[in-house]
């Protein structure tokens, strides 16, 4: 009880403590998804979570994963309801009555886009408010208390106003965008708090804007290059000689134009890969930055991210994707999962035997928008 | 022989020590700060299959949100001798309950498929209004001619005129058609919704006689007659809700406009087969030799070894999804003997015809 009194709370740990199981059970969703056209896909995700979350643990306990398979089936049928299937309808309808060409077609297209920008903020904030609903650690619940519609709206604009500001404005509405989320969580009634200014994220984005513009440049220069010296008059003969119909071109003409093809292919994939490498400077400096300005209890948090990090997570995950033909997909969530318990520390302490259980409602569904719209959550 | 283990109770994140045995009733839990209580041992439920290096996490059906951890090794494997469901293994109730749940899906959702494309296509294809048909024919044809010529002369206008005249004496309920010919150097013929037929260049080049194309224009006249475009259109809308449906999207078109192709072939055979029977019964009302249309779909048949490419190639596949096979040439059989056969067009109006796209 006196210690109690002199200091409220403990420090925290957390840690990845692997189990074995998740490769067969990678492979038995993989089997049953084909079977059942991918309806199982609801359960299948369920069992990877209850999976991972349990070799989560904080100070010796493990997350428990509460959600059902059902809850996030009916979630989807709900918005196949009230939203796939109107708009599907409506398209079908213009379709037959109206004409493949009729401009009422383009108009529901529009509207239909429209609506999936509007409430992608919604599916995200409600995905997140689902998984910490249903994730448990000492018998308590999480929990998002604030709006999805209000975090939508948020969400739509800071879509439209990155777009208007070419990216300059993205610093500040992250930090307003995770302000909202990170200040409407709570677990149990333990509350999370959010703030910090956007500044110390600026020279970082700059930084990373110029490599960039400075990489397109170059990567332009080099295909221009590329192109001329390639396409020169003595290829051009070659591809025309190829694409006549009828045409039997030499095996030596056929390497020509692939190599051309191959040099070409290499020097887009180049590019396409070394700008998102160049951001993923900003996307660590972000997430060590917001975990600094997240505050739980008299804790707040460091989070160890670093590009070079980064890049090999997401390199590698995509490694497995390719090579397992997206079976091995719970690979990748475990590997996301894991990075973030490595990386991250509590600094401080949490009074974690005093936190009451969240007397917030429970979702008896979820996801559905997230499934609509096929977000990459977890 | 009590053995200590954790208590969460759901309402607050303290860990209760308490004092756990195997009693009569099922397991029986003692503590300071918790108030005495039994778990029956049916109603035990294992968070987490048990793994040899971690505790036992326990939850009861009577108290969904408290929570128990063992973490003495003895007293759990006791306790899983008594229980063995905490082992994991298949769950037969839940197991039940998901294969209820995803059977009746997919069933609801072949019985969506069947629905979409073997039954409701051609029923409702008959009570499209024919303002609509009119409207998306015109559409597809503009669309899949693209930029071509349609091709026009006085003369030629007036053979095909003719042609169609002497067609129509085979089917007193000939319905109103629009045929056009157009400038494309690929061999084929379809019908579209709306009562439109389209002829290439290439299908009238490649005619040796008349008979020929009066054939090819009949199998596409029972085309327009059994309302197939129009039903063909409903299916691919069909097609398309169907897939969001599966997919839980309202996306992707590429990839529905594809299945939308396959779905098509299937149901398209019989429709093959019915505008070829209606095509041998005009024309042989009509007294024009049917022999024309079993000569065109040799011809069809060993083109089909040719690629076809380029831009065309979208053109290619109205044939290709309809296959011209040798049973359905079989079936068509010459007049009886003796019967009396007329050209279908005189041998002026056919030079007419041909050159319809200039010389």
């Amino acid at each position: 009880m006196a210690d109690s009194l002199q200091s409220s709370g403990e420090p925290i740990r957390v840690e990845y403590v692997p189990r074995p199981g998740l490769g067969r059970l990678a492979f038995v969703n993989f089997l049953l998804n084909l079977v059942t056209l991918t309806i199982y896909r609801f359960w299948a995700k369920t069992n990877v979570r209850r999976h991972i979350w349990s070799c989560v643990h904080i100070n010796g306990q493990p997350l428990e994963y509460t959600g059902r398979g059902i809850e996030i089936f009916k979630g989807a049928l709900i918005v196949f309801g009230l939203f796939v299937l109107p708009f599907a309808l409506v398209i079908a309808f213009i379709n037959i009555a109206l004409g493949p060409e009729h401009p009422a077609l383009f108009a529901v297209y529009t509207l239909l886009y429209l609506a999936i920008f509007v409430l992608w903020g919604a599916a995200l904030y409600r995905a997140r408010r689902y998984q910490l609903s249903r994730t448990l650690w000492r018998g308590i619940r999480g929990t998002l208390v604030g709006s999805s519609m209000i975090y939508s709206l948020t969400y739509f604009g800071s879509i439209l106003a990155r777009g208007m500001s070419l990216g300059w404005t993205t610093p500040v509405l992250n930090t307003v965008l995770q302000e909202q989320i990170i200040g409407d969580m709570r677990f149990g009634d333990l509350a999370f708090k959010f703030g910090g200014r956007a500044g110390l994220l600026y020279p970082t984005y700059a930084l990373c804007w110029f490599l960039s513009l400075v990489a397109i440049i170059i990567f332009i220069f080099l295909f221009g290059a590329e192109v001329t010296a390639l396409f020169g008059p003595e290829v051009q003969k070659v591809f025309d000689e190829i694409f006549k119909p009828d045409s039997h071109p030499t095996s030596e003409q056929i390497w020509t134009a692939s190599t051309v093809a191959a040099v070409v292919a290499v020097s887009f994939i180049a590019m396409f890969l070394v700008v998102p490498m160049l951001w993923a400077i900003y996307s660590a400096k972000e997430l060590a930055t917001f975990a600094n300005y997240t505050k739980a209890g008299n804790a707040t948090f460091k989070l160890n991210a670093t590009a070079g990090s980064l890049i090999s997570l997401v390199v590698g995950n995509l490694l497995i994707l390719i090579f397992t033909l997206g079976i091995g997909r719970p690979f990748m969530q475990q590997r996301l999962i894991r990075y973030m318990c490595e990386r991250m520390e509590v600094i401080g302490t949490i009074d974690v035997d005093r936190i009451a259980q969240s007397q917030a409602a429970l979702d008896r569904t979820g996801e559905g928008l997230a499934d609509a719209f096929d977000l990459g959550v977890i | 022989m009590a053995i200590e283990a954790i208590y969460f109770d759901g309402e607050t994140s303290r860990d209760n020590k308490v004092l756990i045995s195997l009693g009569p009733q099922g397991l029986e839990i003692t503590g300071d700060t918790v108030s005495a209580q039994t778990w029956s041992l049916p109603g035990l439920r294992a968070i987490d299959p048990p793994y040899a290096s971690q505790p036992l996490r326990l939850a009861h059906r009577r108290q969904p949100g408290a929570r128990l951890i063992i973490g003495d090794r003895g007293f759990t494997e006791q306790l899983l001798a008594q229980a063995p469901h905490l082992r994991g293994g298949i769950n037969p109730k839940r197991a039940l309950h998901l294969f209820l749940w995803i059977g009746s899906g997919l069933t609801v959702l072949a019985g969506l498929i069947y629905l979409t494309l073997n039954f409701a296509p051609q029923k409702l294809a008959a009570f499209l209004p024919d303002e609509w048909s009119r409207r998306v024919g015109e559409q597809m044809e503009a669309s899949l001619v693209e930029k071509a010529r349609t091709c026009q002369s006085t003369a030629g206008n007036r053979a095909l005129t003719a042609l169609l005249a002497n067609l129509a004496e085979g089917d007193a309920d000939m319905p109103p058609l629009r045929v056009r010919v157009y400038d494309i150097p690929i061999m084929n013929a379809f019908a579209l919704p709306g009562g439109r037929i389209v002829l290439t260049r290439g299908l009238l080049d490649k005619a040796a006689a008349p008979d020929e194309v009066a054939g090819v224009l009949a199998h596409e006249i029972g085309h327009v007659a059994h309302h197939h475009p129009e039903a063909q259109l409903v299916r691919i809308a069909g097609v398309q809700i169907l897939l969001s449906v599966a997919t839980g999207t309202s996306g992707g078109t590429n990839a529905s406009s594809l299945a939308g192709l396959a779905a098509v072939l299937k149901s398209s055979r019989d429709a093959e087969s019915e505008a070829d029977g209606y095509a041998v019964a005009m024309l042989s009302a009509a007294r024009i030799d049917p022999m024309g249309l079993k000569h065109f779909f040799e011809k069809i048949l060993t083109e089909e070894g040719k690629p076809s490419g380029g831009a065309l190639s979208r053109l290619g596949t109205v044939f290709s999804t309809h296959p011209v096979t040798t049973e359905r040439i079989d079936l068509i059989k010459p007049l009886p003997e003796g019967a009396q056969i007329k050209p279908p067009i005189t041998d002026a109006q056919w030079n007419d015809l041909k050159k319809i796209c200039g010389p």
